[in-house]
């Protein structure tokens, strides 16, 4: 009962911010934009109304298959969900722990039969369950109109709502943290949105020195910051999973479509090596890059649940 | 052990409780404060007291450095007797986004109190509290003396043995005030024990039974009002004689003392006032009336300020 209560209320909390319901309509937007565009068996419709005859994008072909999944996966999962998403997500759930501890608030549910480790969890899970909906609703719409105006049932499209769900917890585990340090939202929000680039450069830099040719690939700057690789929420593998989950050929066709046929030999010869370390980056595993990377939020987790159970209000 | 200190006939029975915040502010420094069953409790203090720490200590918002004691016969934060536990903080913040039956449902859930039995509940009390028209309103857009009423709701919602309120009765206008009192003394009459911390010492002496002055970290007196009166009764003997001198003397070896044409007694020994009437009378002074006077609480509170060199 006191559980349910809890994630009620950060629900009505965050469903009561206007950002939600402007994400929402943006979802719509977007949905709306891609019904414009429609595929049949003889060609492509654009805005219901204007038909072209075309082979190469009739229902079923590889250039319309291809289409259907770069714009689910590239575009909507990785960009969208995965950055103005999160961004959009943090915002919206920034307030709730600083608001749960602002005085006057805390004393009157701390009063109540509740440890404070519930009230923790609690709070926790009913940001995850906001960000779970948000993300369901946009993933089922785009989800809906890919089915309806592009032919295209791609079931496994949905595993984009956990991924981006677990994204975010990497990210709000840190917001959480400095919460229960600070007082007010903005800092958390600034020191979480730190900590996001933080994760993104140590994975960049990480990925730089594995294709620099430059670079010794034995060397101790490799293993350096392959370990530190290993220290930080792995952000940047969320959309490399999600594209192997959703499509497994269109990650590598990412990589295999890019041409340097312009080039000189010799810069040829460089960019081949480039591809083939950064296809070494990107060939990690998925559970060792989940598992180590949820172990790291829940230390952080932890040691933020360690100073709410402990301080004064 | 535990069946021996839930029969006590104390719901609060806090002993030696320290608290320090950042190892330098000490804002307890040992108090003890016992408060009966059935009883109405006021804790007084000026500023910096320690009251709001003693409460929170008591609500487990603040962790005491050091305690030894019960609330309703079982250890400090004991979830079973949280439950049947009520609090009203001061300058409490109720989430705006919920309305006021929302906002009651909530906090009964967090209570454990069953959806309907708390349903039930907020229903009656926003009768009583006369909040039933702003039930479906947004808490945003309440006043302060209506979020005054909804946090005693809340605070009753799960018809609590214990109710701790800080200020209860801040920003009610004086039928409200009255309300309140009446409430608490409803309540005291059915048995439920009441913890009240206000600065407003008119309000707390109609309602308390017994209260404790904390200043400084440490309770300075605690005890029913009459106790803590007792020695600060008085009585006024009013003459029609233009000048006493003649007596002075005499009334002077009867421990009183005379300001202008009254004599003045200190203390509760009737004997003693009978004892002037007939050295007055004897006098052929003529006595125009005989009036004790009990000091205020805010009296009381204002002496034992100044003997501890606060005031």
């Amino acid at each position: 009962m006191q559980m349910w209560a809890l994630i009620v209320d950060s629900l009505r909390h965050t469903l009561d911010r206007k950002i939600f319901w402007v994400m929402l309509a943006i979802s719509v937007v977007i949905a709306a934009a891609m019904a414009c565009i429609g595929f049949d068996e003889t060609g492509v419709t654009v805005f219901f109304k204007w038909h072209f005859d075309d082979p190469a994008f009739q229902v079923g072909t590889a250039a319309q298959r291809s289409f259907a999944t770069e714009i689910l996966v590239y575009w909507l999962t990785d960009k969208y969900l995965g950055f103005v998403g999160v961004l959009v997500a943090l915002v919206s759930t920034a307030s709730i722990f600083p608001s749960v501890m602002e005085s006057g608030t805390v004393d009157v549910v701390l009063a109540k039969p509740l440890s404070r480790t519930k009230l923790f969890v609690g709070k926790y899970f009913g940001c995850m369950t906001f960000v779970l909906l948000q993300s369901a609703v946009f993933v089922g719409l785009t989800f809906l109109v890919a089915g309806w105006r592009w032919k295209q049932w791609l079931w496994a499209y949905f595993w984009a709502v956990p991924l981006f769900v677990i994204l975010f917890s990497y990210i709000y585990a840190c917001c959480v943290f400095f919460a229960v340090w600070m007082r007010g939202s903005l800092g958390p929000l600034l020191l979480s949105l730190g900590c996001w680039v933080l994760f993104f450069g140590v994975q960049s830099t990480n990925s730089v020195v594995h294709v620099l040719p430059m670079v010794p690939q034995d060397s101790a700057l490799v293993k350096v910051t392959s370990a530190a690789r290993w220290a930080v929420p792995r952000t940047q593998d969320i959309p490399h999973i999600a594209a192997r989950l959703i499509d497994p050929e269109i990650a590598d066709k990412m990589l295999d479509r890019v041409s340097f046929d312009n080039m000189p030999a010799k810069d040829q010869e460089d960019m081949g090596r480039v591809m083939e370390g950064t296809k070494t980056v990107m060939s990690f595993d998925m559970a060792a890059s989940l598992a180590s990377s949820l172990g790291i939020e829940a230390i952080i987790l932890i040691l933020a649940l360690g100073r709410f159970v402990r301080r004064d209000f | 052990m535990v069946q021996v200190t839930e029969l006590t006939n104390l719901a609060v029975d806090l002993v030696d409780v320290h608290k320090t915040y950042k190892k330098k502010v000490h804002a307890l420094r040992g108090v003890n404060v016992q408060v009966r069953r059935g009883e109405i409790f006021g804790l007084l203090g000026p500023n910096g007291a320690g009251k709001s720490t003693l409460v929170k200590i008591m609500m487990t918002v603040v962790r005491p450095d050091k305690l030894i004691g019960t609330i309703l016969g079982r250890p400090l934060g004991n979830r079973k007797k949280l439950a049947v536990t009520g609090y009203l903080p001061e300058n409490h913040r109720f989430p705006a986004y919920l309305t006021g039956a929302q906002l009651l449902d909530h906090y009964g859930a967090l209570a454990k109190v069953p959806k309907a039995v708390r349903r039930k509940r907020a229903a009656e009390l926003l009768e009583r509290l006369a909040m039933s028209r702003w039930a479906k309103t947004r808490v945003g857009e309440y006043s302060k003396g209506m979020m005054q009423r909804l946090g005693l709701a809340q605070a009753l919602l799960n018809d609590p043995e214990l109710l701790v309120l800080d200020e209860p009765t801040d920003g009610l206008d004086p039928a409200g005030r009255l309300a309140v009192r009446e409430l608490l003394q409803e309540l005291r009459a059915r048995g439920k024990t009441i913890f009240l911390n206000s600065h407003l010492l008119s309000e707390l002496e109609m309602v308390c039974d017994r209260v404790s002055i904390l200043i400084g970290g440490l309770v300075a007196r605690q005890g029913t009002l009459a106790e803590l009166t007792e020695h600060t009764v008085e009585y006024r003997i009013a003459t029609a004689a233009v000048d006493l001198s003649a007596v002075r003397e005499a009334v002077e070896r009867c421990g009183a003392k005379v300001d202008g044409s009254e004599v003045i007694l200190t203390g509760h020994d009737t004997a003693k006032v009978n004892e002037l009437i007939d050295l007055l009378r004897g006098r052929e002074i003529v006595i125009e009336s005989v009036t004790p006077h009990r000091f205020s609480l805010e009296e009381v509170f204002m002496e034992t300020l100044g003997t501890s060199g606060q005031s």
